[in-house]
């Protein structure tokens, strides 16, 4: 990684962000902001499906992770969340540790590329 | 959300994040057909999907001054557009449980001259466009509570809300097979995959309702 998250982060999701924002940094660290916190509120419903064995709710929320994901570039969380939603969907799914495990592991790097963009004061350019 | 004496104040924790909020002076939610509450500061989430033990309490310890501007929201809710005359058209109601896209939406539509309206839930979305009829639906493909391929069937086998342009936003069902089923089996009269293009969305819309200059600034 370059140290500004930009290998985390998918250049053209950025991009793609940046034309939307139309000069306005203001927007992107908007976006950035409700990603995480949002993020943070999926992860514990991620958590709570775990831990009461709901398959349904899992890949929901992992559907959802993967959306939100997709504005920001962070391919590896989508990546992750897609594989949790395809495994529930199989009949007799069960949500594991490993799977909760990998989307928190690569919410964590898009978190630290975020802050890394907002540090480097490349988030909006 | 006493402090120990029964004495009621405008502090709490939300019940998604546990932050701390100050009442009074949060947004009040979206969800125009729901319990109508607050929106966390921290994570922004509304507290209609909140376990209803905790609503209860919530209410009942509420202080006068949440309690009248609750009145107030709800009075304002309910004179709000009973059946699409008060607002100004063209109305585009937007679904989608992610917040990121509500909000990318509003920002491509910023120079739009009509009405943006927001519901985060599908049952939601279509309480909103039974009650005011937008010119345009933008929703999600799988929502909570309703899915959104569903809700466009709805609108679109009511003549009442036949005429509802409906454009299915998607992550996940993407290709030609899942554009045409959005289309034909669903009644769809647009499709689009995630993440969300502003010069798409531009053009998709511009083209279903009047929208003067979209194309060119895109």
């Amino acid at each position: 990684m370059s140290g500004t998250g930009e290998a985390v982060l998918d250049a053209a999701a950025i991009a793609a962000l940046r034309e939307v924002a139309d000069g306005d940094e203001s927007f992107i660290a908007e976006i950035f902001g409700l990603y995480v916190d949002q993020a943070a509120g999926n992860l514990d419903r991620l958590r709570a499906a775990l831990a009461s064995g709901d398959a349904l709710l899992f890949g929901r929320t992992a559907h959802a992770m993967a959306g939100a994901s997709l504005h920001i570039g962070a391919t590896d969380v989508v990546t992750a969340c897609r594989a949790a939603e395809t495994e529930m969907r199989r009949d007799g799914a069960r949500p594991t540790e490993a799977r909760l495990a990998a989307i928190e592991a690569a919410v964590a790097l898009a978190a630290d590329s975020i802050d890394n963009l907002r540090r480097s004061g490349t988030a909006a350019k | 959300m006493t402090n120990g004496n029964g004495k009621v104040r405008d502090v709490y924790r939300c019940p998604h994040c546990r932050g701390l909020n100050e009442a009074v002076r949060n947004d009040w939610c979206l969800c125009t057909g729901g319990d109508q509450t607050l929106v966390c500061g921290r994570c922004h989430r509304c507290f209609c999907d909140a376990p209803t033990a905790w609503k209860l309490e919530f209410w009942t310890v509420a202080s006068d001054a949440l309690s009248a501007r609750r009145r107030e929201e709800r009075m304002a809710r309910d004179a709000f557009a009973p059946d699409g005359r008060d607002v100004v058209r063209p109305v585009i109601l937007v679904i989608d449980d992610d917040r990121l896209v509500h909000a990318i939406v509003e920002r491509v539509l910023a120079d739009f001259q009509g009405t943006v309206l927001h519901a985060l839930d599908g049952r939601t979305g279509l309480q909103v466009a039974q009650r005011v009829h937008p010119e345009v639906v933008v929703t999600d493909a799988l929502l909570p509570g309703l899915d959104g391929r569903e809700l466009a069937r709805t609108l679109k086998s009511d003549a009442g809300t036949a005429h509802v342009k409906v454009v299915i936003m998607t992550a996940l069902y993407k290709g030609a097979r899942y554009r045409n089923e959005a289309l034909s089996e669903f009644r769809a009269d647009e499709f689009i995959e995630k993440p969300v293009s502003a010069a798409r969305l531009r053009t998709v819309i511009s083209a279903l309702v009047d929208w003067p200059g979209a194309v060119a600034v895109a």
